[in-house]
């Protein structure tokens, strides 16, 4: 009996959401929904003659049955967020255990409803087993990455099967395929076909060879399946914009592949800056590139207060050589004391002359 | 002689309670106050959470003692306390959020840097009592000779030249003394009196006049001076309420004519609001929590030592629209 009125229940809910009755109902549980009818006009009409039945009982009547009121619980009611089921799901409960931040995943868009009904055993057990297991993920990292991309449990394990073993043709140390898939967690979501395209593509296009662009794929996964258009525009700015020469380009992208993945504006100012306001040559950067992953206004403080005291220098052949990336590493109080010699407070002083 | 205890803060709620007060921010170029918004106050979160949290709460949960059992007796059922997951932080979201904290502050343009007065969670109010005191502010605006622009600031495009080669600092010196002189004349006529008549010294013996225009307020200076002169390049030094990025930038453009010359606006800096000067600021790099609590209490303390800061006791507002 109760299972029926609950069965029933979870009917009546589904027609509303259809009918677009609640907005935020469709968050349920699959513990709640495995068994949802799908002749719904059907169930409406028992439940209605149902309920009138109920209705026409007086209330001091003995009940009809007694499990009736002792073991049927209230429906989940619509919630905005995940927290709200957490203690009725073991799954949710379950991913909590592994350190999956449910407040960061609620936030986009149609994930939660996805979360909401996968089940621990059934869904999510052998893809755990997969990650840590052949893919060699670190348990701490295993919240990072189902945080990041639920949408792992979508896909069949066959094909990441398929496409781990891919990497591991390609000639991917173990280390390596652990550090991509830690590092880029949405890596595995794309096909055999799609990932061996973009290899290609970025060994065409800086004419990398096998070991670089293996090297380049596991110093920056993200990188291969980054936004193209970012690329190319960002290739096209140090390219064609700066004009670096295709080897001075590839070392470039080996020593810090971020280049590609910033902002087309940012990039453009900071080359600018350094190129054409510290006078700093092509090579130089090439050869201290982690320069261009420092914020513009870190740059241009330090320099200009280097420019003010006469030590900007960043010639290693002269005297007083103060190196590019002594130059931006390290707190404000270590670049004062060390590398400009005057104490912190100057350095302040000077700053809130800017 | 006693010595006060200094007992390291752990618990977040104890220092989220103390975050209610007025913080004296430097703003560089080129960010705009949402910006610096955004950045302080993720920082403060991140610096809270980063302290101990509320651990989750405990629920009371009802349950039968035999699960197979579908029809209990009352006294057949148990109990127990167990930890509320909903409540935990991977589910319920970090404990400080950024919507949790209330902002509010002074208003400086994108395109100026210096002091800016920060209200926090309760420093809100103060904020607000702050901005209609009409507290003087101090600035030091640089111009360059010779060149005209649009909108009289650097990013618009040119469309004047001059000569600038005929300008001195001491035509500079008199061309400022004279617009000081008639500002100071203008204040007077906003209050409807001769400024050589008993009813202006009357006015004078209370303090500065400052307008209070809400719709439309009337910038007024009080002094201007010349503090460094590099021909092209010059800075003046202005004490004024009321004022805006675009009415200082007018501002330079007038000199610039009365020298015979055109200018533009290059650089406006905030470095004195009422007692708040920029030498006590919060810079960039030091919007952190440890840091943001004792500017706040260093804060406390000038308001405290000037309480006309928010509450002006003996200077009247002059409205202006009245007069």
């Amino acid at each position: 009996m109760s299972s029926f009125l609950q069965r029933l229940f979870v009917g009546k809910l589904n027609i509303a959401i259809k009918r677009g009755m609640c907005s935020k109902v469709s968050i349920q549980p699959s513990v709640k929904k495995t068994d949802s009818i799908s002749t719904a006009d059907d169930v409406t009409d028992d439940f209605t003659t149902m309920l009138q039945e109920f209705d026409n009982r007086s209330v001091l009547d003995p009940p009809l049955s007694k499990d009736l009121y002792t073991s049927v619980t209230p429906t989940l009611k619509p919630t905005f967020n995940l927290a709200a089921y957490v203690n009725d799901s073991e799954t949710l409960q379950q991913l909590l255990k592994l350190g999956v931040d449910l407040s960061a995943i609620e936030r986009r868009k149609g994930l939660a409803q996805f979360v909401a009904k996968l089940d621990f055993e059934k869904d999510m057990k052998n893809h755990i087993r997969f990650l840590h297991d052949i893919c060699a993920l670190p348990t701490e990292s295993l919240g990072d990455f189902l945080t990041k991309n639920p949408l792992i449990f979508k896909e069949h394990l066959m094909d990441l099967q398929t496409r781990v073993n891919y990497l591991q043709s390609k000639l991917f140390k173990p280390v390596d395929i652990a550090r991509i898939v830690e590092v880029n967690p949405f890596w595995l979501m794309f096909s055999t076909q799609r990932i061996d395209k973009r290899l290609g593509y970025f060994q065409k296009k800086f004419q990398f060879s096998g070991l670089q662009i293996r090297k380049l794929a596991v110093k920056q996964p993200r990188l291969i399946t980054y936004n193209l258009f970012s690329v190319e525009r960002n290739t096209f700015s140090i390219k064609e914009e700066y004009g670096f020469s295709l080897d001075e380009v590839k070392s470039l992208i080996l020593q810090t592949p971020r280049v590609l993945m910033m902002s087309s504006e940012s990039l453009a100012s900071r080359l600018d800056y350094v190129h054409n306001v510290m006078k700093i040559s092509h090579e130089q950067i090439v050869q201290s590139s982690e320069i261009l992953q420092f914020r513009e206004h870190k740059i241009k403080q330090r320099h200009e207060y280097l420019k003010l005291l006469g030590r900007a220098q960043y010639d290693p052949t002269k005297d007083l050589y103060v190196s590019l990336s002594k130059l931006v590493h390290g707190t404000d109080s270590e670049f004062a004391m060390d590398v400009a010699n005057t104490s912190l407070r100057e350095f302040e002083m000077f700053l809130r002359q800017m | 002689m006693q010595h006060s205890k200094l007992v390291r803060i752990k618990d977040s709620s104890v220092v989220w309670n103390c975050l209610n007060g007025v913080i004296n921010v430097f703003k560089p170029v080129g960010i705009s106050v949402n910006n610096v918004k955004c950045s302080i106050l993720g920082n403060l979160c991140k610096d809270l959470n980063s302290l101990e949290t509320r651990p989750p709460r405990d629920r009371v949960l009802i349950s039968s003692k035999n699960p197979e059992d579908n029809e209990p007796r009352n006294d057949e059922y148990k109990v127990e306390v167990v930890t509320d997951w909903s409540d935990h932080v991977l589910a319920a979201g970090q404990r400080h959020q950024i919507c949790d904290f209330k902002f509010n502050s002074c208003h400086l343009s994108r395109f100026s840097s210096g002091v800016l007065l920060v209200g926090l969670n309760g420093g809100t109010r103060q904020i607000h009592k702050i901005k209609s005191n009409r507290l003087i502010r101090v600035y030091h605006v640089t111009g360059e000779l010779g060149k005209s622009t649009e909108n009289n600031f650097p990013d618009s495009v040119i469309i004047a030249r001059a000569h600038v080669s005929h300008i001195w600092p001491d035509k500079m010196t008199s061309v400022l003394s004279s617009m000081q002189a008639s500002h100071q004349k203008k204040m007077f006529e906003f209050c409807g009196v001769d400024i050589q008549s008993n009813a202006a010294f009357e006015i004078a013996k209370k303090g500065l006049i400052r307008p209070t225009n809400d719709s439309f307020p009337i910038p007024v200076l009080y002094g201007i001076k010349c503090v460094k002169f590099e021909r092209p390049k010059f800075t003046v030094e202005i004490h004024a309420i009321n004022e805006d990025t675009a009415y200082l930038g007018q501002l330079i453009q007038e000199i610039g004519l009365q020298l015979r010359s055109v200018a533009h606006c290059t650089g406006i800096r905030c470095i004195r609001y009422g007692h708040f000067t920029v030498e006590d600021s919060l810079l960039r790099g030091n919007w952190h929590l440890q840091n943001i609590l004792s500017n706040m209490a260093m804060c406390r303390k000038i308001i405290g030592e000037h309480p006309s800061i928010i509450k002006q006791k003996n200077i009247e507002l002059a409205n202006a629209s009245s007069q």
